[in-house]
This record gives C-alpha cells, sequence and structure tokens, in this order.
C-alpha cells in the first residue's frame, strides 16, 4: 500500500482488543500511528476491546488527528458495549466516525 | 582514585602470584569506594591496561535505547572516546554477544597489529560492556597470566560499573522525586484553599500518584457570584498535570472575564488543540453560580454528567453535550441554565464513580447516590470529606485521580 493510492487503496485494519488503556497504550499508538502511516483510511476494530480509558481513546484522538492532517480518515468499528458507554457519555461519537461493522464502514466510504 | 592513582597500584610491575594479589586487593579496594561513574570506569580501564601491561586500552558500555557500544574511556587511544560501535562487529561486538573473553594474536584483527584481549562486563549474567586491551605487534600474544587476569579484573570491574551505574540512577531518582513532590505542591496551590467553610461549594482533589490529571476551582466575583470549574485530563502522571495546569489556568484567567461558559469552554478548547501532543485531552465542566438567585449555569465539554440532588431528593443528571477540550477545533459548546433551590449540585472525575471494591465492584453513580443520601443530614462543607472517609473506611480503592466539586446552600442538620 502507497501513499500515492490513499484515496482508493483498501482500508488498514487495526484490530484492538483486551484493555485499551494506560499500560498497553504505547503498543495502542504504535499500531494506530504505523496504520495511519500506510496512507489509507484506517478502522480501528474495538469488538474485542474490553476495556478503554482515557489513555486509550488519546491513542485514538492522537491517530484520527494524524490521519485527517494527512487527508485520510480514521473510523471506530463493532465497538464493545463497554467502550460505547464510554464514548458516547464524554460524546466522542460526535469526534469519530462510528459504524456498525467493517463492511458497513466499507460502504459509507472508508 | 585518578588514573595515575591507578597507576601506581603496583609501583614495581612484576609477575609473581604475591605481586599479583596484592595487585588485585589495591583494585578491588578502590571500587570498594568509589561511587563516581566516570572515575570507576577509569580506573577499571587503567588497573586492567597496567595489570596486563597492554599498551592501550578502550572500556566500551552499552547504549540500550541505540543498540550500540559506546566507548567511555579510552587510554593510548583518546580518540576513540565517544566512538560508536554495532555489536554486530568485529571482535568487540563476538565478545558482547557471546558474554565470553576474546582474544586476538598480532596480525589477525585487520585494524589492529598488535595481539588483541576483550573481556565482557557483566551483570546478573547479562553483557553491558567490553573492555579492550592492546599490545605492540613485537609481542605477539597476551599469556594465558594475562587472560587469567583479565578475567578476574573485569569481573571486579563490572561489579564497580554497575554499582556506580545504580548509585548513579538513585541520585538522578532522588532528584526526581525532589521535582514532582515540588511540582506537587505548586499543583495544590493552583487550587482554592481549604477553609472558606462560609462559601456555598466546596471541593476536595486527591491524586492518585504525587501529581494530578484533574483539577477544580473557583473564586467570588465583586458580585459575590461565583465561578467553577472541575477538569480531568486524559492519562495519569507527569504529562496530565502539566496540561491540567494550563487548563486550570485557562479557566481562572477568562473566568474573570466572562460569564459565559459554553464561551469559556470554546476559548480553552482552541488554545489546549493548538499545543496538545499526544492526543491529550481534558473533559470539564465550567459554570457560574449566582448564591443571590439560586441559578447555576453550566456548559459540560465530554465530562461525567454533573449530579443535580434537588429538594424532593430526587436526582438530575446533564449528560455532555458537546466532546472533550483540545480534540476538534471550533466545536461549539452550550450553556445549560437550572436552580440549585435548596439543592445540591455534585461535578466529579470518573475516579470517584470508579472507586473499586475487590475486584469487580465500582462504585457507580447510583453507588454515590446511595452515599450522598446516607450524608444529607450533614453540612455540605463536611459532607465531602465524609463521604471519602467512609470510602476508605469500608476499603474501598481508589484508580484514578479523584476530584469532587459540590455547590449548594447544604443545610444539613448541623446548620438548622
Amino acid at each position: 500500500m502507497t501513499k500515492s493510492g490513499k484515496q482508493k487503496s483498501a482500508p488498514s485494519i487495526v484490530r484492538l482488543s483486551g484493555s485499551v488503556d494506560l499500560e498497553h497504550a504505547p503498543d495502542v499508538r504504535r499500531r494506530l500511528l504505523d496504520a495511519v502511516a500506510q496512507g489509507a483510511n484506517v478502522l480501528v476494530d474495538l469488538s474485542a476491546a474490553s476495556y478503554i480509558d482515557s489513555s486509550g481513546i488519546a491513542c485514538l484522538v492522537e491517530a484520527l488527528q494524524k490521519a485527517r492532517s494527512e487527508g485520510t480518515d480514521l473510523c471506530l468499528v463493532a465497538i464493545s458495549m463497554q467502550a460505547r458507554r464510554v464514548l458516547e457519555l464524554a460524546r466522542l461519537d460526535m469526534v469519530f466516525p462510528i459504524h456498525d461493522d467493517i463492511a458497513a464502514a466499507t460502504a459509507a466510504g472508508a | 582514585m585518578s588514573i595515575s592513582t591507578a597507576n601506581s597500584l603496583r609501583e614495581a610491575p612484576g609477575c609473581g602470584v604475591t605481586d599479583d594479589v596484592e595487585f588485585l586487593a589495591a583494585y578491588s579496594q578502590f571500587f570498594a569506594v568509589s561511587r563516581d561513574l566516570e572515575a570507576t570506569l577509569e580506573t577499571a580501564l587503567a588497573g586492567i591496561v597496567q595489570g596486563v601491561q597492554a599498551d592501550s586500552g578502550t572500556l566500551h558500555l552499552l547504549d540500550q535505547d541505540a543498540g550500540e557500544l559506546v566507548c567511555r574511556a579510552a587510554i593510548g587511544h583518546h580518540d576513540m572516546r565517544d566512538t560508536r560501535t554495532s555489536p554486530e562487529e568485529g571482535i568487540l561486538g563476538r565478545c558482547l554477544r557471546r558474554n565470553a573473553l576474546e582474544s586476538a594474536e598480532a596480525g589477525a584483527a585487520p585494524d589492529t597489529p598488535g595481539p588483541i584481549l576483550c573481556a565482557p562486563l557483566a551483570a546478573d549474567g547479562r553483557p553491558f560492556g567490553v573492555i579492550q586491551v592492546t599490545s605492540d605487534r613485537a609481542r605477539g600474544r597476551f599469556t594465558a597470566r594475562d587472560i587469567n587476569l583479565l578475567q578476574i579484573m573485569a569481573n571486579s570491574a563490572a561489579l564497580a560499573v554497575a554499582n556506580a551505574r545504580k548509585s548513579e540512577e538513585l541520585v538522578r531518582q532522588e532528584v526526581m522525586e525532589r521535582e514532582v513532590h515540588l511540582a506537587a505542591e505548586i499543583q495544590r496551590n493552583l487550587l482554592p484553599q481549604p477553609g472558606q467553610t462560609d462559601l456555598p461549594i466546596h471541593g476536595y482533589n486527591r491524586p492518585i500518584r504525587l501529581v494530578s490529571g484533574d483539577f477544580f476551582d473557583y473564586f467570588t466575583l465583586p458580585d459575590q457570584r461565583i465561578p467553577f470549574a472541575l477538569g480531568d485530563v486524559s492519562g495519569k502522571g507527569m504529562n496530565a498535570a502539566l496540561l491540567m495546569s494550563k487548563a486550570a489556568s485557562l479557566f481562572r484567567c477568562l473566568g474573570k472575564r466572562s460569564d459565559d461558559p459554553a464561551l469559556i469552554l470554546s476559548i480553552i478548547n482552541k488554545e489546549i488543540h493548538e499545543t496538545s501532543s499526544r492526543g491529550m485531552f481534558v473533559t470539564m465542566v465550567a459554570g457560574i453560580y449566582d448564591p443571590g438567585s439560586g441559578l447555576l449555569r453550566f456548559a459540560n465539554a465530554g465530562h461525567e454528567p454533573p449530579l443535580l440532588r434537588k429538594r424532593d431528593r430526587s436526582y438530575q443528571t446533564f449528560p455532555a453535550e458537546a466532546p472533550p477540550l483540545g480534540i476538534v477545533p471550533g466545536m461549539e459548546f452550550w450553556t445549560t441554565e437550572t436552580a440549585l433551590d435548596d439543592g445540591e449540585f455534585y461535578i466529579f472525575s470518573d475516579g470517584l464513580i470508579e472507586f473499586q471494591y475487590g475486584d469487580e465492584e465500582e462504585l457507580g453513580v447510583e453507588g454515590l447516590i446511595q452515599l450522598l443520601e446516607g450524608l444529607a443530614d450533614q453540612p455540605l462543607a463536611e459532607r465531602l470529606k465524609t463521604l471519602l472517609d467512609t470510602l476508605d473506611r469500608e476499603g474501598w480503592e481508589l484508580r484514578d485521580d479523584l476530584t469532587v466539586l459540590a455547590i449548594g446552600q447544604g443545610r444539613g442538620r448541623a446548620d438548622d
């Protein structure tokens, strides 16, 4: 996947699982930024993420900001109940595009 | 001890066993008292060069971050100091990788005409450096006695270098700890000081570490209205504490100049976004309370919904209508207006409702409400302290920075 194909190339998919928190933030951050650096839109699959805290959200925010500054986007798909509650309470649903699954995100142009 | 002192360890070099034992005793003795890393490195090398009667030597330590060997002491090769070598290359690298003594006869190594001896410096079985000594070509090779002596001296030197490094690390940690304590003190002074129990607003902050990523603030305007705010920065520790200080300072400045909470949040949002790093953000409730009219106006940026305890003991929550500050510039915020009407308004960081009991149970909003109801007879000024004392006493564990702010006349039984 190259930068020259960023508008049309297939999205990069990052699957986060378990606790997306302070302890795992360095690894989560690296994976998300690596995916953004691929030059395509990034889909973050949170179906197996049982817990997310503000440090985990900060990783997502940084990757989103980086993606948008480079003309791509980052969306969240298949969010678990706990993560959805946290994101909606903080009104982060106004920040991140959120889709039920990867097919829906792809259909929406991700 | 300096190199010259090390050189005088053995006044008259000899090859006898007694000489060697005395020499090694003097060598070890210096390390027993030295805690200075640079002096230890210099002496370790000087002693070895003298002990094996080499002409020159270098001492290299592994830079873990760069994955390279860095020359930290040199005798006879002063231009080698600070040079970097890959652990994949040459006799130095082989010695480190194998964690074993390596030797080469004169003419065997491309860049060094004389014989070479390399010994690893290791702690807990893990190599962290290499000492290399060389001699002139005429010598041909180092003797078995030289090799034995180097092995013993390198072990002694490794222990000394490891101790000196630990010692320096301890000093660094102490300096760091002092700085964190100072930062925590400055941070505490950013919060309203306790003692003004006559005001209808009370706050409490307890960091999970020394410094806090939470803050609260309030102050009285000349017309007696009280601007207030409570914020929670993403993450924990010093980076959260620094952003907390910025958010708190911005609020204190803006709260004196505008009585429009939504406008204040939109300005802070823009300011934080301009300079924020690593996706960090701040959830915040900012508002203004008029004790004269009992009117409360506030805006919520992605923060835990505040609780209004009404006169009839029912509770109303106020979920955020906008995301946290610092994420998206140009975000619009909304001001909510409500009458306190002899009720109480509680704003808190998630550290309060995430108080944990055992492995699973979290306090939650329902648990908080139950506790508040049990304390309703207390004056508001004491209620927050009792609330937290109760959680501590019952064995609830704090998992995050905790901040709570309560507004109201707080007519507990003690006030009646």
